[in-house]
């Protein structure tokens, strides 16, 4: 076999062995429901008077609990949730007109969990519920503006979910590593079998360390804008990680447009086309992340850009963009010719 | 400044950009980036120039 053929199966291999190992690792033990009911509020009173479902764990364990309800507009009452084990004792409350809420982590027993949703129609009622369901929980100002005569389309999901530690870390890590995989596989499939001429010629390398000085700058620029931000207070709508990930993006950007313009980002021996495939591929695929993340909600939480919710249409929007400059570089490269 | 002998003594020898290109080991792009005079090239790429087109880096680089 040829040394490509041999690091193309040894990265291949790679790159299952790490597939295999986060789909060993990850947690199986999630359980979940959907629930759409219509509420009617008239004069305080609601039909039904409440919605449940309930969920069963198969297996002992550390778990977490996920409420999740939204409709289009804010219905005419706040929504209490309390789940009730088998014994009937409280493991999870909380309180809220749209919302999503993750509990703590619960060491759960095997059994059957009562997920019951109640809606509370009035000021009097929120503060009965909240102090029989959270003792010694302050109650603060309730609007009152919150409680409406209506019907409401409701939507409630609930999840009890495996815990597993640092799942956020691991399943980042797991990313990088498998996009890192990828990379290399392209690498290594693109390379010719023959002896290549050189990696860059010298007016590639000159370009680049222009390049790198740019993208360096702009890095610089858009962190003192961050830090200038913050010391203002002015409120920017990203999370922290998202932030960072921006200015990655928005640096990495500026070096590329300048590689790719000046002729310096491809090798002397490198085949364009698969490289320009894999990028389409990769665009389709953050977009398509992305996409989903967006109609399942999860791009905003608390009015703010989440980092788990956007990074991949950031990076799909870049690729994108990428893709743009090549294409525009390639029609002013035939223009020339 | 454009280089127009470069591009003289390439043309001579019925030579294309990127023959020229893959004759030093260097991309098409550096070879036409010289020609323009956008470029300007190293003592061992002009060497190497001189070389493939038989002629002294006086003949093609000197002014």
């Amino acid at each position: 076999m040829s040394k490509k053929g041999k690091t193309l199966l040894v990265l291949v291999a790679l790159l299952l062995a790490a597939v295999s190992v986060m789909i060993a690792i990850a947690p199986k033990n999630n359980y979940s429901a959907k629930l759409n009911t219509v509420v009617a509020v008239e004069g305080a009173e609601t039909q039904p008077g409440f919605t449940q479902t309930v969920l069963t764990v198969k297996k002992d364990g550390l778990y977490q609990f996920s409420a999740d309800w939204w409709m289009d507009e804010a219905p005419g009452f706040v929504t209490g949730l309390i789940v009730y084990d088998e014994a009937g004792n409280s493991v999870f409350s909380v309180t809220g007109n749209m919302l999503t809420a993750d509990s703590a982590i619960r060491n759960l027993k095997k059994g059957r969990y009562t997920f019951r949703f109640q809606p509370l129609t009035s000021a009097e009622a929120y503060r009965a519920y909240v102090t029989e369901n959270f003792p010694g929980e302050e109650i603060g100002e309730v609007d009152e503006s919150v409680f409406f005569d209506g019907t409401f389309n409701m939507c409630y999901l609930v999840e009890i979910k495996e815990y597993m530690k640092n799942a956020k870390l691991i399943s980042t890590l797991f990313g990088v590593v498998v996009g890192c995989l990828l990379v290399a596989i392209v690498l290594a499939a693109s390379k010719k079998e023959t002896p290549a001429i050189g990696k860059y010629d010298e007016r590639q390398i000159a370009a680049q360390g222009k390049a790198y000085k740019y993208g360096f700058y702009t890095l610089m620029i858009y962190t003192l804008l961050i830090v200038i931000c913050h010391a203002g207070g002015v409120n920017i709508p990203l999370e922290t990680s998202l932030q960072a990930l921006v200015g990655i993006l928005i640096s990495a950007a500026v070096l590329a447009t300048i590689l790719i313009m000046k002729d310096a980002y491809f090798r002397l021996d490198e085949n364009r086309n698969s490289w320009i495939v894999f990028f389409v591929a990769l665009a389709l695929l953050n977009l398509a992340i992305g996409a989903v993340n967006i109609m399942n909600g999860n791009n905003i939480a608390n009015g703010m850009l989440t980092t788990m919710g956007n990074a991949n249409l950031f990076c799909g929007v870049t690729v994108v963009y990428l893709l743009m400059v090549i294409l525009v570089k390639t029609v002013k490269d035939r223009k020339e010719e | 400044m454009k280089n127009l002998r470069l591009k003289a003594a390439r043309a001579s020898f019925d030579m294309s950009q990127q023959e020229l290109a893959d004759k030093v080991g260097v991309s098409r792009q550096t070879i036409n980036a010289i020609e323009k005079g956008d470029y300007n090239p190293t003592i061992n790429l002009c060497i190497a120039i001189c070389k493939a087109l038989n002629k002294t880096l006086d003949e093609l680089f000197w002014e």
